[in-house]
């Protein structure tokens, strides 16, 4: 036998590396993949993994933007329907749900103040200056509904913006999938 | 990279079945021989390159890259060896199975025997390696993958290639000459 050590003076290794025999894949191997492919393409969770969640991701949002223009167009069509000004209608709608939200809010803050009256004195300092600084708010709100109105609508135009640039960012070089 | 991989890349990932069964055709040999000088077990490897095909097919849409489509394949098939590396601490080693490779058929059989007892000398000394050394030279020797796609594979520069395969060859070399003189 011709030793290694024989041959270790030349580049042996090289030509044997190459010359290790490759061995032939089972013969069902490429039908097995094919079938496992198909197979999983019927899975319920197909969906999720033949799309990537970024795709998922912007259909979700641009179906919430649809159903809110939906429900913006319903409300303006029921207005035009009811014979109020659409716009008017929308916006006193609007604020007659802030109203009620409002309503809302005050009957359970009065109800947990009862309810809290026994407790002890700390607490209830808590509770009120808690409950002070939502009247603040809701004041502020109410004063500056048009500026609140802007600055809400910005900031999702902003988060938008965000989520699409990270999402670019994160998917940049189709990198880690696996 | 050729550039029908990029068209059958291309036309797979439009929906092409056929494109997919061609590159499936293409590629799951040097995938199969990757994975066995890998986990040294053939059932093992089979169920590796099934995997790592099968995850390409669910992520070909996300490659925006048609031409690296094989070392994309192989990082794929990486992760999975590093996964179920981490699942189980060890993998038999090929010792006592059968080197079903061929042999030269112009050699005498004298020599096919001489040839078959290096080949098995060999291969077991590449499983006897660190997966950090046996990994790139798997991919040169037996995938015939270039330092440059080994190195896209792993992530590393190529000279950080450069330097595991030559430091894996003396390893190797060390290895053979101490199997046979013992």
């Amino acid at each position: 036998m011709e030793g290694y050590q024989q041959k270790a003076k030349g580049d042996w290794l090289d030509e044997a590396l190459f010359a290790l025999p490759k061995e032939i894949p089972p013969p069902n191997l490429k039908e097995r993949i094919l079938q496992q492919v198909t197979a999983s393409e019927q899975q319920a969770g197909y969906l999720l993994k033949r799309y990537p969640l970024s795709k998922l991701f912007k259909l979700s949002v641009l179906a919430w933007l649809l159903l809110c223009l939906v429900l913006l167009g319903g409300l303006y069509i029921y207005g035009w329907y009811k014979g109020v000004a659409p716009a008017s209608f929308v916006v006193l709608r609007f604020a007659s749900f802030l109203d009620w939200l409002a309503q809302v809010w005050a009957y359970w803050r009065d109800l947990s103040s009862i309810l809290l009256s026994g407790w002890q004195q700390a607490f209830n300092e808590l509770q009120y200056r808690f409950g002070l600084h939502l009247v603040t708010w809701w004041t502020l709100w109410k004063s500056h509904m048009q500026l609140i109105g802007a600055l809400v609508l910005a900031g999702s135009a902003l988060a938008l913006l965000l989520t699409v640039v990270l999402n670019k960012l994160v998917n940049r070089g189709n990198g880690h999938y696996a | 990279m050729q550039p029908v991989d990029d068209i059958l890349v291309q036309r797979a990932q439009q929906g092409d079945w056929e494109a997919f069964a061609a590159l499936v055709e293409r590629y799951q040999a040097k995938l199969y021989n990757y994975a066995l000088r890998m986990v040294a077990n053939r059932e093992d490897a089979a169920d590796i390159t099934q995997e790592a095909f099968l995850r390409a097919y669910q992520a070909l849409p996300r490659l925006r890259d048609n031409t690296v489509f094989i070392t994309w394949l192989f990082r794929i098939a990486t992760n999975i060896l590093h996964d179920s590396y981490r699942r189980q601490t060890h993998y038999n080693l090929l010792m006592e199975e059968k080197i079903t490779g061929e042999a030269d058929v112009s050699a005498s059989a004298e020599e096919q025997v001489v040839q078959k007892q290096q080949h098995q000398t060999l291969l077991q000394a590449l499983a006897g390696l660190p997966a950090m050394y046996r990994e790139p030279l798997v991919m040169r020797y037996i995938s015939e993958l270039t330092y440059e796609q080994i190195g896209n594979v792993l992530g590393l520069p190529i000279r950080t290639v450069e330097t595991r395969i030559y430091r894996g060859k003396q390893k190797l070399r060390q290895a053979c000459i101490t199997w046979e003189s013992g």
